[in-house]
């Protein structure tokens, strides 16, 4: 792919280009091949990188197999680590009981120099980037939070300008390809917005059987009126693309699949020039008007309706639960993002940056604010190839 | 969970003024905005920073947009619109802290209304002092663990044009500049 060694190489190794080259390589997969094999494949395709990543980061392949393997919880590792500790009290009690002492595992001999950084360590900071991705909608944000938080990487990052372009094509590869990645971002973006518009339907529904035409009648007034506000920003978004485009985009906001559309494009780092806004801007003034207009106001008649109704049904408790969610949902996701895109931080530090960079912080604050996203978390594994 | 026991509490406790009056209850929102509005206007802090807007659409556009924001901070407690070209700090903190007085105000209410058949009192009281209670313990541990640096964007009192001239002066990044002076997008 790279060859420093011919006489008009490419891309050197150590320009962004390149690294956005070998993020590609390091996310591709082939048949029969461990992420181990295509991570010395890739390095292995740059004549003298990995020699010269040998006197700079020993441990990039370390960090780098942690990286792409994209888990938060390794099952694998887990079952391992438990059977090791079994094993060893096994051996510890029956030490005991026969009286015969047990012999310690002699500590290894730490022979490398104390600005390296060690095994232990590259595999605690590959580990910790699948968490960050989880966290963040922006890949780039991701990218920045990550390295911001790896303190020990701060130097490698500043003498290798490939690093960071690596990074974040690396994490929108991994975005796409991972289940908790783009298409669950889409899914919960479509999956929300669907099941928000089955309750209503069905709440309409209900408020006509129990002869309330009145509130049906404004809960449809409600969704109508947040579908046209809605409608004018697209089309003030699109206005300078061909009418094709803007019909396209319009159907988006009919068919209530605008929030699924707008979360893949965000995931995915699309730049458009010829927009108003920029995609995260724009799915935040999407879910702003459906929060305005639809979502607080039509909890607002269900929870009256429900007050005052001599006729009450557990559906109605339910659909109030659900919207009080999705509503908390949505504004608290409009927050979160906001505040952890790397291009706001940088344009107003004063203002973004309350979510802190550190791994811990990051996860009790993203819990504290979105709840639905840990629990998918919880039952996550790999995905199978 | 933060914004839905914020919202759940607010919810539940307009519902329940509406049932005692809808008379009193609209009367209450329509002060309370047309107060939101008058501090934005007093503080030279109505127009919203949007790139291109002039005229009576610049009017119009900051009419929609702080009603929208203003029944956001209401009903969900959003943080972002802390912004000093939103809410603002120091107003944001005023609202969401009135917006969890709500529903113990509406309660109140309902009790001394003449209404028949009213929905469990003291069941409605319990959950009122539990969703309140859960979102206190929520702000608490929301305040431990964000950065600290940022904890006077809660109280601030800055309004959105001298934001916009805090932020071009702290920073030393000339791109950065730039987007701040003619580049003013809602924040």
């Amino acid at each position: 792919m790279f060859d420093l060694s011919s006489p008009n190489p490419p891309l050197s190794p150590l320009t962004p280009g390149t690294g956005k080259q070998l993020g590609i390589a390091l996310t591709t997969e082939h048949a029969d091949e461990s992420i181990d094999q295509r991570i010395h494949n890739a390095l292995g395709e740059i004549n003298g990188f990995e020699y010269l990543l040998t006197t700079t980061f020993p441990q990039f392949s370390t960090m780098m197999l942690h990286v792409l393997k994209n888990k938060i919880f390794d099952v694998g590792e887990s079952t391992e680590k438990v059977r090791k500790t079994i094993s060893k009290l096994k051996f510890q009690i029956l030490g005991i009981i026969d009286n015969i002492k047990v012999d310690v595992e002699p500590q290894l001999q730490d022979t490398q120099n104390d600005d390296e950084i060690s095994a232990s360590d590259a595999t605690r900071i590959g580990k910790k980037f699948a968490i960050f991705l989880l966290t963040t909608t922006e890949p780039s944000a991701a990218v920045d939070s990550w390295l911001k938080d790896s303190k020990e990487l701060e130097e490698f990052v500043t003498e290798n300008i490939w690093f960071e372009p690596m990074m974040n094509t690396i994490a929108k590869e991994l975005l796409k390809s991972s289940s908790l990645g783009l298409k669950w971002r889409v899914g919960i973006g479509a999956g929300l917005s669907i099941m928000d518009l089955i309750t209503d339907a069905g709440v309409i529904i209900s408020y006509h059987r129990i002869g309330n035409s009145a509130g049906a009648n404004s809960l449809m007034a409600m969704i109508g009126s947040s579908i046209a506000v809605q409608l004018l920003t697209t089309y003030t978004q699109n206005r300078k693309k061909s009418k094709w485009v803007i019909l396209r985009e319009l159907a988006f906001v009919v068919t209530f699949l605008k929030p699924a559309v707008d979360a893949y494009r965000i995931a995915n780092g699309k730049e458009d020039e010829d927009a108003v806004m920029s995609p995260l801007v724009e799915m935040a003034m999407g879910k702003g008007v459906e929060l305005g207009l639809e979502s607080i106001p039509g909890g607002l008649l269900q929870a009256y309706v429900f007050i005052n109704s001599p006729k009450t049904t557990s559906f109605l408790v339910i659909s109030i639960l659900i919207s009080a969610l999705t509503t908390g949902f949505s504004s608290a996701m409009i927050s979160y993002d906001m505040d952890v895109s790397v291009a706001n931080r940088k344009e107003v530090p004063l203002f973004y940056g309350y979510i802190k960079d550190s791994n811990t912080e990051r996860m009790v604050t993203f819990i504290l604010q979105v709840s639905e996203r840990v629990m998918r978390s919880i039952f996550y594994r790999e995905p199978k190839k | 969970m933060l914004a839905s026991f914020h919202n759940l509490s607010r919810t539940i406790g307009t519902a329940l003024l509406f049932s005692v009056s809808k008379r009193l209850t609209f009367g209450v929102i329509f002060i309370e905005l047309a107060l939101y509005h008058l501090y934005k206007v007093g503080r030279r802090d109505y127009v919203l920073w949007v790139a291109g807007l002039e005229g009576t659409l610049k009017y119009l556009s900051a009419l929609f947009a702080h009603c929208v924001v203003k029944i956001i901070v209401d009903y969900t407690g959003m943080i972002h619109a802390r912004g000093p070209k939103l809410a603002g700090g120091a107003l944001f903190t005023f609202q969401t802290i009135v917006s969890q007085c709500y529903p113990f105000v509406a309660l109140h209410f309902y009790r001394k209304s003449d209404i028949e058949d009213k929905t469990h009192l003291d069941m409605l009281n319990t959950v009122f002092v539990i969703l309140a209670s859960s979102w206190f313990l929520c702000v608490l541990a929301f305040l431990r663990v964000i950065n600290s640096d940022f904890w006077h964007t809660f109280t601030s009192t800055v309004t959105g044009w001298q934001f916009t001239i805090n932020s071009f002066r702290a920073s030393d990044d000339p791109q950065t500049k730039m987007l701040t002076a003619f580049d003013n997008h809602i924040r």
